[in-house]
């Protein structure tokens, strides 16, 4: 009788061990829903430092431990435009009527994505791969910084970083213009110009970007978002791929990718926000944006990239 | 039509250019990091993390544009360009300490 309770037991537990876990799907490109380490990537080549979501906002500098929407550090060039560009700080570009530029950020599109930067992870040194935007309808580059050749571009890894035309780079960056009827315009969180910064952060940070991506993202959208009420919505590669399409020579087991689409919450009110018709129903879940290939599972190989985006007039 | 061709035009009048960014003595380390900056009369219309001996890429409508760049460690130059319509053009920003 205690044999057959053993065996029986055993074999529960294996069964439950074998099962698939809640929340994964096993098919490629499946999107992770769940806080596993293995649904995360996070593994010993590319598991994120450590950081406090709680602290970020209370461990830097000398100042009192108070939230606050900046970060208590400045970045050196910080005050370097003050004095040449009036609208240095609080404005992403050339502001117009509540968003971004037509003119300066031209194409056929009605909003522009600024800044999307990509970070890859899991190389080993000397490991080279192609990586290419592929814009789709409606869509189209306004800026890349290395130069994106037709062909996109081409990368080793090096000690130093991401190496494109013998130069070392932290991250590649590219801006495009875009049709924001591609996007979902039911889930996200609304509030005024600190609150919604706060929790796009808060967002990176639960979605594992490392440290030195959330800071990058820091460094610049602290001081670029116009004061006022907005609504955000978040978007992922599902909605992104059919806009900026990823085509990489290499394939990764993990991606992360994030659209901020900020919304002035008058605009929606008033109809003038394009698709974005009404404030967002329902929150936005930040597991959406990561995906796990499961046919690339022995590979280390991730791809993060966070963005924002504005309407443009 | 009228409405047609005001909604296409300005995007057909645009230019690609070309972006390198070169130390032109010694002191400016190449591996450094540096801040972009691209503006017409005084409105920034794009400010962008670039490596020194970096490169960069726009697609701007004509006018004329000053190109800014300065590192951490004082490496800077300023330049003016004219981008004419529908012409690309590739730009050398040399910087000094």
């Amino acid at each position: 009788m205690k044999f057959l309770f053993v065996t029986l037991f055993g074999m529960m537990a294996s069964a439950s061990m074998l099962a698939p876990r809640p929340g994964m799907r096993d098919m490629e490109g499946a999107r992770c829903m769940a806080l596993l380490p293995q649904c995360m990537g996070d593994t010993s080549a590319t598991r994120p430092s450590d950081y406090c979501i709680q602290c970020q906002y209370l461990d830097r500098g000398i100042y009192p431990s108070v939230a606050t929407p900046m970060p208590s550090y400045y970045p050196w060039w910080y005050g370097y435009g003050m004095y040449q560009y009036p609208s240095y700080y609080s404005y992403p570009g050339v502001w117009n009527n509540g968003g971004l530029s037509n003119h300066y950020y031209p194409g056929p599109g009605n909003m522009a994505a600024g800044k999307p930067n990509i970070y890859f992870h899991g190389l080993e040194n000397g490991q080279e791969f192609d990586f290419k935007i592929s814009y789709k309808e409606k869509a189209n580059e306004l800026s890349t910084s290395p130069i994106h050749t037709k062909n996109g571009w081409s990368i080793k890894k090096s000690k130093d970083g991401l190496v494109v035309d013998g130069t070392s780079y932290n991250y590649l960056y590219y801006d495009y213009k875009l049709d924001s009827n591609k996007l979902q315009s039911e889930a996200g969180f609304c509030g005024d110009e600190n609150s919604v910064y706060k929790k796009m952060v808060s967002v990176l940070n639960t979605m594992k970007f490392k440290k030195a991506e959330v800071d990058d993202f820091e460094n610049y959208w602290a001081f670029k978002i116009p004061k006022g009420e907005y609504c955000v919505f978040p978007q992922e590669h599902q909605e992104l791929s059919e806009i900026a399409a990823w085509q990489s020579s290499m394939q990764p087991q993990f991606y992360k990718r994030v659209l901020f689409a900020l919304i002035p919450k008058d605009q929606i009110l008033a109809k003038k926000g394009a698709n974005f018709t009404k404030v967002p129903e329902s929150d936005w879940n930040p597991m959406r944006g990561i995906y796990r290939n499961v046919a690339q599972a022995d590979s280390k190989f991730q791809i993060h990239e966070w963005g924002v985006a504005f309407l443009t007039k | 039509m009228k409405a047609i061709l005001l909604f296409v035009t300005p995007f057909f009048l645009c230019s690609a250019s070309t972006l390198k960014i070169k130390a032109k003595n010694f002191d400016c380390k190449t591996t450094e990091l540096g801040q972009l900056f691209v503006s017409e009369n005084k409105k920034l219309v794009y400010q962008l993390e670039v490596p020194l001996d970096g490169s960069a890429a726009f697609n701007l409508p004509k006018g004329q544009y000053e190109i800014s760049y300065i590192t951490k460690s004082g490496c800077s130059a300023t330049l003016n360009h004219t981008l004419q319509a529908n012409k690309d053009s590739d730009i050398t920003i040399e910087v000094k300490q």
